[in-house]
């Protein structure tokens, strides 16, 4: 299937091909631009694979550990509420004080920019959770702890789960260019440059031939004109 | 930077106790609005939103996840756990190189 739409190809676009050797000369180049621009192409996927390779493992790990501590939070939150009560969780919620604070920056991979997360600040101290440890039951430092193991998982997650969807994004992207230029381009670019060095050496053996037919008539010519 | 937490109202009280701001929304404008708000605000530096009200406004989180640097916008699992047609990090890895780790 493959090769009869490739034939269909080289015949409609063979007749646009004007054979002439400045055309030979310009596919030549051009073929050279293309398999020059494949072997970057290749050379970037190899980059980014490697990189790609390298974050998987460690991106798969977390997510396995987020998926564990996010079960374990919302369990513990929903014990919690039937323990102590849903009023007095939201309670020490609203004044529960701001612990995480982080410093995003981006790094650029083979012109992919990931993310780099920096996180300042872990879990915080019992007391400093800005709740009344008198106050509330010990169902809700449980919690408050689950939540904070999660959100630290979250975070060290989210460094390289987007890292890894955005080396993904640029490989597929890569790939499709390469594809493109491995089964479609090249391959155009060389049939046509073998159509018009098969269509030029025809026309010099028809000038070579034409050449040698002047030859014989006039060697003929002066073979009757010679006097006997 | 912060985190900001945008999802379910469950998923927000917890992040609240472990001193995670959050808006707890429940439809599709809600949660356009709150990342409006977040994206506003200089000082978010990740914003963490829960799958099922991600899945709401899916087009919108995964072009985000893809481009947006700062803030980060990443999906995280619901209380009521993962559902089956999310698809996983190996999915994605999966279809970037068409192995199966």
């Amino acid at each position: 299937m493959a090769s009869g739409i490739n034939v269909a190809v080289q015949v409609k676009d063979m007749s646009n091909v004007s054979v002439t050797r400045m055309e030979l000369l310009a596919r030549k180049a051009q073929i050279a631009l293309a398999s020059q621009g494949r072997d970057l192409l290749e050379q970037k996927r190899t980059a980014l694979m490697k990189e790609f390779m390298r974050t998987a493992d460690t991106a798969l790990e977390r997510s396995d550990a987020l998926q564990v501590s996010a079960a374990n939070a919302s369990q513990t939150l929903a014990r919690t509420e039937a323990m102590a009560g849903a009023e007095s969780v939201r309670s020490a919620a609203l004044a529960s004080r701001g612990g995480f604070s982080l410093e995003v920056t981006t790094r650029s991979v083979m012109g992919v920019r990931v993310p780099h997360i920096e996180q300042k600040s872990a879990a915080r101290s019992l007391l400093g959770r800005g709740y009344s440890i008198v106050g509330t039951s010990i169902a809700i430092d449980e919690t408050a702890s689950a939540f904070e193991r999660e959100v630290e998982a979250i975070i060290q997650l989210a460094d390289t789960e987007l890292r890894l969807t955005r080396l993904g994004d640029e490989i597929q992207r890569t790939s499709r260019r390469l594809n493109a230029l491995d089964h479609f381009l090249i391959p155009r670019l060389e049939a046509e440059r073998d159509f018009i060095q098969m269509a030029l050496d025809e026309r010099e053996r028809a000038d070579h031939f034409r050449l040698k037919l002047v030859k014989r008539s006039l060697e003929r010519k002066r073979e009757m004109d010679r006097p006997k | 930077m912060k985190v900001l937490v945008i999802g379910h109202p469950d998923a927000v009280l917890g992040f609240s106790l472990a001193g995670v701001n959050g808006q707890a929304v429940s439809n599709a404008d809600e949660a356009n609005q709150a990342l409006d708000g977040a994206f506003a605000s200089k000082d978010v530096g990740i914003i963490l939103v829960t799958q099922d009200v991600a899945g709401m406004i899916q087009t919108r989180v995964d072009d985000l996840k893809l481009h947006s640097t700062i803030p980060l916008v990443v999906e995280i699992p619901s209380p009521a756990g993962i559902s089956p047609d999310q698809p996983s990090l190996g999915e994605v890895v999966l279809r970037a190189i068409g192995i199966k780790l």
